[in-house]
């Protein structure tokens, strides 16, 4: 065969050599924060931190129960479904998106920066509560003075956790399940995980099953029920598990697209962040009490 | 076949099967600046080809190298695609997005990292299309002509070295698709144009070079008026569809244009069109293979 003569490639005009990563993650956030359920969301976020000064001031103990759990709920959860439809909404024009140098790690990589965007309001959330609570300190009712405010704080930044981890999830599912009702049938598991969790069981095994939840509730019964009792584990270590648990998910939706070199590395990420996973969710639920009655 | 010199493109023995199917046989080609067509009926292997050029399909068997690279090898390939403008032949948009949003979060996936040049970009290629005035409209609110021209847009950022397109002037209208002959005959000079289309005279005003592809094999590749040439004196005008004749319909003057292996004598005969040629050229291939067959 006779040899081929070939222009050499050349950089294409205005084309830079930066990575487009910083700029595409900007974009990403932009259209994360203009999304209207991200919006909406955002305004209840803002009322119930408004609700917790007016309780305050109403000499009230706000539910810590539904505070931490607006964010979870409302960042986590809700910007679960903003991810998904963000990553899912370039799909029409994959085609020519393909044939881009940006690759589909990288436009992951921006997605998942993106989710930045409902986790710094669930901090600042969260922040507040923690602020507040340490400035003016309230009376914990429905047995959460059982808790250290170490484990308190804790569990508030387990909330915020849950703000980050939602979005990052729904990037995940975007690539990996074009199914339609995928947010849909994820956000009721995802309900229903953590309600079920919540069934008290005394014993070692009974920590690992309540903690295995993304979201979990550390208080089971109300006031007037006698059977008012503190989960077990240690709130503490628990934080490492879900570290671990959102770097599976953001590793996990990297992986789509991913070639060569990358996808060995990222392999090999997965494993070890399922082994830390693991590690902390047994160190999380021995170190902790077994489930306590109030 | 040799490959020809300063290729910009060049397939050697490039096969893509699709299960059992080949959408794409043993094809080898070369192509190098100016404007090709890519000609064949609807399943021949015309998008195929394309999404190899594009680099977003690998070839089954066969050696594909683009710029002189290896797109199989993914440093490689993404250095392809710095150089690359490639228009589906179906592209949808992302909802809510305005001309300019579009084309600028193309322009950034294109590694246009520095704002004000980007903008400066997105409006240029906006401009040769004719979207400027439009540009801030959403693309669900623009007519198909429109929204192709905004995805024909994108593909122009940065004056690619290799530009792909498939079906560009689909749901454009005369007035637009005479405006897109002019933007991609001025990028064919410094560029390797690649287009796939089914309208002939788009063949004819643009194209330097048209290759025919039928049943994922490269049927004719020459110039087009070679392609023409073919259909010399098998092209006639007569007053009835003429008995034999491979095509033959009405015009608009009343009289019967009529395609065929040979003129009646005393025919009327015309000149052929890049279309008569085509129509020929697989005609006389589904007539070969008959042929085969009964044989």
């Amino acid at each position: 065969m006779t040899a081929i003569t070939v222009d050499d490639a050349a950089a294409v005009r205005g084309h830079s050599t930066r990575s487009p990563l910083a700029v595409l993650a900007r974009y990403e956030a932009i259209r994360f924060a203009r999304h209207p359920l991200f919006l909406i969301c955002a305004g209840l976020l803002g009322y119930s931190a408004y609700q917790v000064h007016a309780d305050m001031y109403a000499n009230e103990d706000p539910a810590p129960l539904e505070l931490s759990l607006s964010p979870a709920f409302l960042m986590g959860l809700m910007g679960l479904v903003v991810a998904y439809r963000l990553t899912r909404s370039t799909r029409r024009a994959d085609e020519a998106i393909e044939g881009v140098p940006a690759d589909e790690p990288t436009r992951t990589a921006a997605l998942l920066l993106a989710c930045l965007v409902p986790f710094s309001l669930a901090v600042l959330a969260m922040a507040h509560l923690i602020v507040a609570w340490h400035v003016e300190p309230m009376t914990w009712g429905n047995g959460w003075d059982y808790f250290s405010s170490a484990e308190r704080d804790a569990m508030m930044v387990g909330a915020a956790l849950a703000g980050l981890g939602g979005p990052v999830l729904g990037v995940c599912l975007g690539r990996w399940w074009r199914w339609p009702g995928a947010t849909l049938l994820v956000t009721v598991v995802l309900v229903a995980w953590s309600v079920l969790t919540l069934a008290p069981w005394d014993s070692r095994l009974g920590n690992v099953w309540h903690m295995t939840s993304p979201y979990v509730l550390w208080i089971t019964g109300s006031d007037s029920d006698p059977d008012l009792a503190a989960m077990g584990g240690s709130p503490v270590w628990r934080l490492g598990y879900l570290v671990a648990l959102i770097g599976l998910a953001a590793v996990s939706a990297l992986l789509h697209g991913a070639t060569g070199r990358t996808r060995e590395t990222l392999k090999r990420w997965l494993v070890g962040l399922g082994i830390a996973a693991v590690a902390f969710l047994l160190v999380a639920s021995l170190t902790g009490p077994t489930l306590v009655t109030l | 076949m040799t490959a020809r010199p300063h290729a910009t493109v060049a397939l050697t023995g490039v096969t893509r099967k699709y299960g059992s199917t080949r959408a794409l046989d043993d094809v080898t080609l070369t192509m190098s600046t100016g404007v090709t067509g890519l000609l064949g009926p609807n399943g021949a292997g015309k998008t195929t080809l394309l999404r190899m050029l594009a680099t977003v399909l690998a070839p089954t068997d066969g050696s594909l190298r683009l710029l002189g690279m290896d797109p199989s090898d993914p440093t490689e390939r993404t250095d392809v695609r710095r150089s690359l403008g490639y228009l589906p032949q179906e592209m949808g948009f992302p909802s809510g997005f305005s001309a300019f949003r579009f084309v600028d979060y193309m322009a950034v996936l294109k590694e246009w990292t520095d704002k004000d040049a980007r903008h400066d970009e997105v409006r240029r290629v906006l401009d040769l299309v004719g979207l400027r005035d439009l540009a801030t409209k959403r693309l669900r609110t623009l007519s198909g002509g429109q929204r192709r021209r905004a995805a024909l847009a994108q593909a122009l950022i940065g004056d690619p070295r290799l530009l792909i397109l498939d079906e560009p002037t689909t749901g454009l209208d005369p007035e637009q698709r005479a405006a897109l002959r002019g933007v991609l005959s001025a990028a064919g000079h410094d560029a390797t144009v690649v287009l796939a289309t089914h309208q002939t005279e788009d063949v004819a005003a643009l194209c330097e070079r048209v290759i025919v592809v039928d049943g994922g094999q490269v049927r004719w590749d020459g110039t087009v008026q070679d392609l023409v040439a073919t259909a010399q004196g098998r092209v006639w005008l007569a007053d009835a569809p003429t008995p034999g004749a491979q095509s033959s319909w009405r015009t608009g003057t009343g009289r019967h244009r009529n395609v065929g292996a040979a003129a009646p004598p005393g025919a009327e005969l015309v000149e052929p069109t890049v279309e008569d040629a085509y129509l020929l050229l697989l005609g006389d291939r589904a007539a070969a293979a008959k042929a085969e067959v009964a044989a």
